[in-house]
């Protein structure tokens, strides 16, 4: 088994684990073969976009069944872009296959407190789940304006195009800002509050 | 309907391909360099870096070979009037949207000089803070867009929920939303 080492092992040391660099490698040789050798353009390195394929598959359908006019790139005229429902379906059979499937129940977190609010008061909370809703909302209200989920800012960053590297970097300064932010929280919060943190880590 | 089916096909199987994987990989675009400021752990941000090595050096070997057109995925430029070519109506009627999210700085067909434009200056900014929203907004979220697709597999419930926020965006972001943004470019 020493041969598939870089397979197995890992931090997770569960059979199956496939590295990140390997996930690297085999995903950018895909989406450059997949635009190089199908004629998967234009756009370019538009092979894999969560928002840019999800904003097509849904205006595609809409312009379809309700006679509207939504745009689509240039490409979604000779194809449906099923990136999305793919990508849910491809990640569950990996989870089904390999027994990691595993419901996890939304919650409540507490909000903010205020400055001066009375602790021993009742806690105000908010559902997680309509968090992580407007979480989505608002990430592919700001995709569709930059052309890119995370994934292809990079793809694009990659290729050369200067605006992905500007995105990218933007990028990395809002995760900068954010753990920033996560740390804080999880520095000065009572105990009980940490469980947002903790949860929003993985 | 039938003349898509081909490329359609491709595309699913990608999806299905990409989404093992990730799945397989835990990989994230934005736990990477998280992961890396919270707790110096590189392993994802190793994935991130060899995805970008790949990418990088197989897109300037082919551009080399001449498989793939050059400087093609920049914004606003000449290229991209024609290239983005977000167009309107589902018949692909050519009628390049001349206004709207969605469709390119330079859609209205001008031909631009490519760098410094205020127009493309403006795209600049907005790209950088387009990019700054979605990478706050993923770290809190914890994890990219596909990382969410990957946990709502799994049967992550929130994740779930982001992508249902995810999902109804579109139409709302087209029919309310787009007007404000519109303005951006």
């Amino acid at each position: 088994m020493k041969a598939y080492s870089f397979i197995e092992g890992g931090r997770a040391r569960r059979p199956g684990y496939l590295k990140p660099w390997l996930f690297g490698i085999a995903a950018g040789s895909l989406f450059v073969g997949f635009e190089a050798f199908l004629g998967f353009y234009p756009p370019a390195a538009y092979a894999f976009c969560l928002v840019c394929h999800t904003r097509d598959l849904v205006n595609s359908v809409v312009n379809a069944l309700a006679g509207a006019a939504f745009p689509t790139a240039a490409v979604a005229q000779r194809a449906y872009l099923l990136t999305s429902p793919a990508v849910l379906i491809g990640a569950a059979l990996a989870a089904r296959i390999h027994g990691e499937r595993a419901l996890k129940k939304s919650g409540r977190i507490k909000a903010v407190r205020p400055p001066g609010h009375d602790p021993s008061g009742a806690a105000v909370t908010i559902p997680r789940s309509a968090l992580f809703y407007l979480t989505g909302f608002a990430v592919m209200s700001a995709g569709i304006v930059i052309f890119g989920c995370p994934t292809r800012l990079t793809i694009r960053a990659a290729y050369g195009d200067v605006y992905g590297i500007i995105g990218v970097a933007g990028m990395f300064l809002g995760i900068w800002l954010g753990t920033a932010i996560l740390r804080a929280r999880a520095g000065s919060a009572p105990r009980s509050r940490n469980s947002s943190v903790k949860e929003a880590g993985r | 309907m039938i003349e898509r089916a081909p490329l359609t096909a491709a595309v699913a199987v990608l999806g299905l391909v990409v989404g093992y994987l990730a799945q397989r990989s835990r990989m994230c675009f934005v736990a990477g360099f998280r992961d890396f400021l919270l707790v110096r752990d590189r392993e994802l941000l190793r994935g991130f870096f060899s995805f970008v090595a790949t990418i990088w050096v197989l897109t300037t070997a082919l551009y080399s070979v001449g498989l793939m057109r050059k400087g093609a995925p920049e914004y606003g430029g000449i290229v991209l009037s024609s290239e983005e070519g977000v167009r309107r109506g589902a018949g692909g009627s050519s009628e390049s949207g001349s206004r709207g999210v969605g469709t390119g700085p330079a859609a209205n067909g001008k031909i631009q000089s490519f760098f410094f434009t205020p127009a493309l200056d403006r795209f600049m900014l907005v790209t950088f803070a387009g990019g700054w929203i979605i990478g706050i907004l993923s770290t809190f979220a914890g994890g990219c867009v596909m990382r969410q697709h990957v946990l709502a597999a799994q049967g992550n419930r929130d994740s779930l929920f982001y992508l249902l926020g995810f999902f109804s965006a579109v139409p709302v972001f087209y029919l309310f939303l787009e007007r404000f943004f519109a303005r951006l470019y």
